[in-house]
């Protein structure tokens, strides 16, 4: 096991690499002069020229990168060439932000699919069971973008239950942070709950047929036991996949949804950083979120040889 | 007995109380908060939806014009603008031209003390001008461009030598250029690089900038030792503190004001004016400002709009007065040129393009070509309010026979484009407007000047524009500034102005509005708590 | 065939849903009622009534007419994108996993890099690195995001059947790899594709919206319905909710259609597939 460990983290090293190569080529490429852009209304040619020599974008591309990965190995990603600020500093200053919202997602739609899918998958083709699937097909058919809208429009401007988006840091006032967190983290976790739910049903209903149920039946355990014992427990380990790589792209999940409610998180600094060319911002946070991504199928796969004593890594696995 | 009397007196006390509070003043007017009668209030915090976050609170790298919303309230400049535009005292109290325009000679107030504590003198005035000027990546060193040495003539006395004469100079100083930082705090820090985030009481202003947290908020306090007072000498400011949240989204900002969670906004969709008027919670405001909207046309050789008569036949076929309807929703005001109704060159009968004229533009189109007029609009992929606008005007010059192709770049695209003077026909371009009219107009028109995207050169206008900057005479400038004018905007047309914008201000009645000045910036020194 | 069907008949719903948003994005002009591109500033911001179904936009251009004309951008790049990546995909899976050794290594590593890469951010960047957003951009924008999914379900299967009999009888007679890929594992590996590709198509008329909500891909005047959502959502506030909510219902229809119709098929095509239950 522990050798199937290494050879995953060193096999993310090469994978790292190519991911940076990519997105420094795909941004480069990308028309638009970033200084011009951050010139804004006042453009002094003079002051453009020197920052542009202090930033290298007057050398050639390879060298670009090469001087930008020497850097990052030492732990510098450099400066923003909008606000002139640490990139490190932007990111870890925004990363509070989009976990709040990530794991409060995550964990509303863990809770309700657990719940909901349990109940469903027990009571099969009930009005609940038939209800809850029709949500998830739904769930996963509307766009996030549109679902916030509608979330907007009724429950903050039609009702006034809710403020239509901005943020309040949890440090300065908790009530009024959790305001604010409502309508973003529903938005965010629905999709994630229509998948998980489904995944929770189908699951279960596979494992209520197989033999080791029917002997606990047979032992004439009571059907909870049974359900939250025997058939959770076996029924969990695909969830915990989909679960654990939906943690891996918490900050590509909260993109949208940080746009739409004015978030200020790291997908929201994301897509403004991709529209202004903010070149090592947006470098900086793809390769965060590569890294948290293949750290987190690598540490579901351990989780999930770990659960299913049936899966063995020692061998030559497909 | 006795109880009824101490009952009937707390009733009176309590009735009298009330009465003596002035009503607060309320939508369009331009009166001061407080009325002379009663001593307003003190104390306070406010909130203040802000339309984007400040990058540069250092004036000297200052590049964005919502910077300005603060710099106003945490520095103090030489001078400063009343509500009509015109230019007052400030730090300096009065100032001298001399004769031949190359001397300015400012005196100074020697009451004021920068936040940190150290005093403020004409040394401070030598060290803050020279670092504009001297440092490398300066912003405000064009604005600058025509001073030469200053010399310290007295603590309050400080001497300003021109290269060559410049009447836009005292103007420019009214604003960043002339906005005076505390050396202790700037050196304190260190790094110019993190000054500009970290210029915490750094400036002499009527509030102090104690917490700027990037996209979340920031947070001025009364600086208790400002020197400005009101009509009645009481001193300003009133409030305690004002938390400024960036809000990129105007539909944001305003349901704020509507729920209560801000009391001041200076910018809000014109499609949610109707609704802030009718609101009954809020106070609305609005005027006039100096910024105004254009299309520029590439009129580099080569490029369709190389041709004269083309600009000419766009600008006469476009429905100025649709556009505002329905593409600005009435915020603001139609405009043909630069010059803005507050600047004082400004003709309120130059209406060159008053009705739009499909007719007039296909017959000059008809002139200088047969077959129709046809070229790119660029419009930015993040802007809707400008798309509609763009579909209008393609939609007007559709009657004349003019082919306008809507093209949906993104604004990083357009902007290289424009600089690098490579677009294929016209773009929108704005400005946020400046005091004085050359503000709005040297750099835009003039030759080869920096802002000048359309390539437009002509010999007389820039002779024109060099004329006005020369002399000190306001008829004289007038003159000139209005013969350019007609050039750039009518006979050769530098490009194609839409209008003017407006200033708003949106307050909660929770508070005593100050008056609304054309340059948009919040006068929180005036601004107080309304009293119950 | 039609024994599969009569027991599933999920199938013929779904395929009946996709079938008839087919029809309607081909005829569209005789669906809609108006011209989606026509402006009558004289009618903005009017709310649904028997003239304009779906009310209309601040330029006064009728919304079901553009929600129905919509159809066609969406389903166009959702086929076409889901083509690409279907391809290319399919192809590197099948290369990868019968070749095997170095090839499939670089290959795999490849893959990763792009499944690594956040997935919208990739289709962001590659249709911001064109130099004038374009429709076909965001093609091929969404069909690179959707190639990882393929290769990695195509090898899978690969290396599943490549060790079986057939297969191995195969080799034995001496048969071309090439040969025997199309002929004998290709043919076996198709179910799980197909249901695949259905349910792509679903992702990809997702992706197209988001991306076309954020500014990229097709050009305006063309409707499209995640350009018309972000175009009207400042509206929202005023409470003017019909520009927003057709569109909306537009891709959700779509989407789900397609949906719908890649689950039954799964249950219909392999039981043994069956994940979701009834």
């Amino acid at each position: 096991m522990t050798q199937y460990i290494l050879r995953r983290l060193l096999l993310m090293i090469p994978v790292a690499f190519l991911v940076t190569i990519l997105v420094f080529t795909l941004i480069r490429l990308s028309p638009g002069d970033p200084l011009v852009i951050y010139a804004g209304e006042e453009r002094d040619p003079a002051a453009l020229e020197a920052l542009r020599r202090e930033y290298g974008l007057d050398r050639s591309m390879p060298e670009q990168y090469v001087l930008w990965i020497t850097h990052a190995l030492q732990g510098d990603l450099g400066r923003s060439l909008r606000t002139r600020q640490p990139v490190l500093d932007a990111i870890v200053e925004r990363l509070p932000a989009t976990l709040e919202l990530g794991i409060t997602a995550l964990v509303l739609s863990i809770t309700v699919a657990l719940i909901v899918g349990t109940l469903s998958a027990v009571r099969r083709n009930s009005p609940l069971d038939l209800l809850a699937t029709g949500f998830t097909l739904a769930g996963v058919s509307l766009p996030n973008f549109f679902l916030g809208l509608l979330l907007i429009l009724v429950l903050s401007l039609a009702i006034r239950l809710f403020p239509p988006g901005g943020y309040t840091a949890l440090r300065e006032d908790v009530w009024d942070n959790v305001r604010h967190l409502i309508l973003p983290a529903i938005t965010l976790a629905t999709a994630s709950m229509a998948v998980n739910m489904r995944q929770v049903r189908s699951s279960l209903l596979d494992t209520f047929g197989q033999d080791y149920m029917r002997t606990a039946r047979a032992k004439g355990l009571s059907e909870t036991l049974i359900v939250v014992r025997h058939a959770l427990k076996n029924a969990l380990i695909p969830v915990v996949t989909i679960v654990g790589l939906q943690v891996g792209a918490i900050i590509e999940g909260a993109i949208i949804t940080e746009q739409i409610y004015s978030w200020p998180g790291i997908g929201k600094l994301a897509v403004d950083s991709i529209n202004g060319r903010d070149y090592p911002v947006v470098q900086a946070i793809v390769l965060v979120s590569a890294l948290s991504f293949m750290a987190s199928t690598l540490v579901v796969d351990v989780l999930y040889a770990w659960l299913d004593p049936r899966i063995s890594y020692s061998g030559h696995r497909s | 007995m006795t109880r009824i009397l101490a009952i009937l007196t707390v009733l009176a006390l309590v009735t009298g109380a009330c009465a003596g509070t002035p009503p607060s003043t309320t939508g369009g007017g331009a009166s001061p908060a407080p009325s002379a009668a009663a001593k307003p209030t003190y104390g306070g915090t406010v909130t203040f939806v802000l339309e984007n976050d400040v990058i540069d609170f250092d004036p000297l790298k200052s590049r964005a014009f919502v910077d300005r919303n603060i710099h106003y309230q945490i520095y103090d400049s030489l001078v400063r603008i009343d509500e009509t535009g015109k230019i007052v005292p400030w730090l300096a109290t009065k100032w001298d031209t001399s004769t031949d325009g190359k001397t300015v000679t400012f005196t100074l107030r020697d009451d004021v003390t920068y936040h940190d504590g150290t005093k403020f003198d004409a040394d401070s005035v030598k060290w803050n001008i020279e670092r504009y000027i001297k440092t490398a990546g300066s912003q405000r060193a064009g604005e600058l461009a025509s001073v030469d040495t200053v010399e310290v003539v007295s603590p309050t006395t400080v001497k300003f030598n021109l290269k060559a004469p410049f009447s836009p100079l005292v103007a420019n100083l009214v604003d960043r250029a002339g906005m005076m930082v505390s050396r202790k705090a700037f050196e304190a820090v260190g790094n110019p690089d993190d000054f500009t985030r970290k210029a915490f009481k750094a400036g002499s202003g009527p509030f102090m900038l104690t917490e700027a947290i990037k996209d979340d908020h920031m947070t001025l306090e009364k600086n208790a030792s400002w020197w400005g007072k009101d009509k009645d000498g009481n001193k300003l400011p009133y409030l305690d503190k004002i938390t400024v949240k960036p809000f990129t989204n105007s539909d944001t900002r305003f349901t704020n004001l509507r729920t209560g969670d801000a009391q001041v906004a200076n910018k809000i969709a014109g499609k949610d004016v109707p609704t802030a008027r009718s609101e009954s919670s809020l106070a609305y405001q609005e005027r006039a400002a100096l910024s105004f909207r254009s299309l520029i046309p590439n009129r580099a050789a080569g490029f369709v709009f190389s041709e004269k008569r083309y600009v000419k036949a766009v600008s006469m076929a476009i429905d100025r007065a649709q556009l505002l309807d329905k593409g600005y929703f009435n915020l603001g005001a139609v405009g043909y040129g630069t010059i803005a109704p507050s600047h004082f060159a400004f003709d309120a009968s130059f209406k060159p393009f008053e009705k739009a004229d499909p007719e007039g533009a296909k017959k000059l189109v008809q002139e200088v070509a047969a077959g129709p007029l046809k070229f790119e609009l660029l419009v930015s992929s993040g802007d809707p309010a400008t798309l509609t606008i763009a579909t209008l005007i393609k939609d007007q010059l559709q009657k004349a026979d003019i082919v306008a192709d809507i093209q949906q770049l993104e604004f990083a695209k357009i902007l290289e484009l424009q600089s690098a003077h490579t677009f294929k026909g016209l773009t929108f371009v704005g400005w946020s407007g400046r005091i004085d009219p050359d503000g709005n107009t040297y750099d835009h028109i003039y030759t080869k000047r920096p802002f000048n995207d359309s390539s437009y050169s002509n010999a007389d206008v820039d002779k024109l524009l060099d004329e006005q900057r020369a002399t000190a005479d306001q008829e004289k400038r007038k003159t000139a500034l209005r013969k350019a004018e007609q050039i750039y905007v009518v006979d050769d047309p530098a490009r194609i102005w839409l209008g003017f914008g407006a200033a708003q201000l949106l307050t909660s009645k929770k508070v005593n509005a100050p008056p609304i000045y054309p340059d948009q910036i919040v006068r929180f020194q005036f601004m107080s708590m309304a009293a119950r | 065939m039609s024994w599969y069907l009569r027991r599933h008949p999920r199938v013929f719903i779904g395929g009946g849903l996709v079938a008839f948003l087919i029809l309607v994005a081909i005829f569209a002009p005789f669906i809609a009622r108006y011209d989606p591109t026509l402006v009558n500033v004289s009618q903005s911001l009017e709310p649904p009534s028997a003239d304009h179904w779906f009310g209309t936009d601040d330029l006064g251009r009728d919304v079901f007419s553009r929600t129905v004309y919509g159809s066609r951008i969406s389903l166009s790049v959702g086929l076409i994108a889901v083509g690409i990546g279907f391809f290319t995909g399919v192809t590197i899976g099948l290369v990868a996993g019968y070749v095997g050794g170095l090839v499939d290594l670089l290959a795999m590593r490849a893959i990763d890099a792009l499944l690594a890469f956040p997935a919208l951010i990739l289709a962001i960047s590659i249709t911001a690195a064109f130099q004038k957003p374009e429709l076909w951009h965001a093609m091929i924008a969404i069909g690179v995001v959707a190639v990882p999914l393929y290769t990695r379900l195509t090898r899978g299967q690969v290396l599943a059947v490549r060790e079986r009999d057939f297969v191995l009888a195969a080799r034995t007679i001496g048969a071309a790899p090439r040969r025997i890929v199309l002929r004998h594992i290709f043919p076996n590996i198709t179910n799980p594709l197909v249901v695949q590709a259905t349910l792509s198509i679903a992702f990809a008329i997702l992706a197209e919206a988001t991306l076309s909500f954020l500014g990229l891909g097709a050009q305006p005047p063309t409707p499209t319905w995640g350009a018309d959502i972000n175009y009207s959502q400042r509206w929202l506030s005023n409470l003017k909710w019909w520009m927003s909510v057709g569109p909306g219902l537009g891709i959700f229809l779509a989407v789900f259609a397609f949906n719908y119709f890649g689950d039954a098929l799964r249950d219909a095509l392999d039981p043994r597939l069956r994940r979701s239950g009834t």
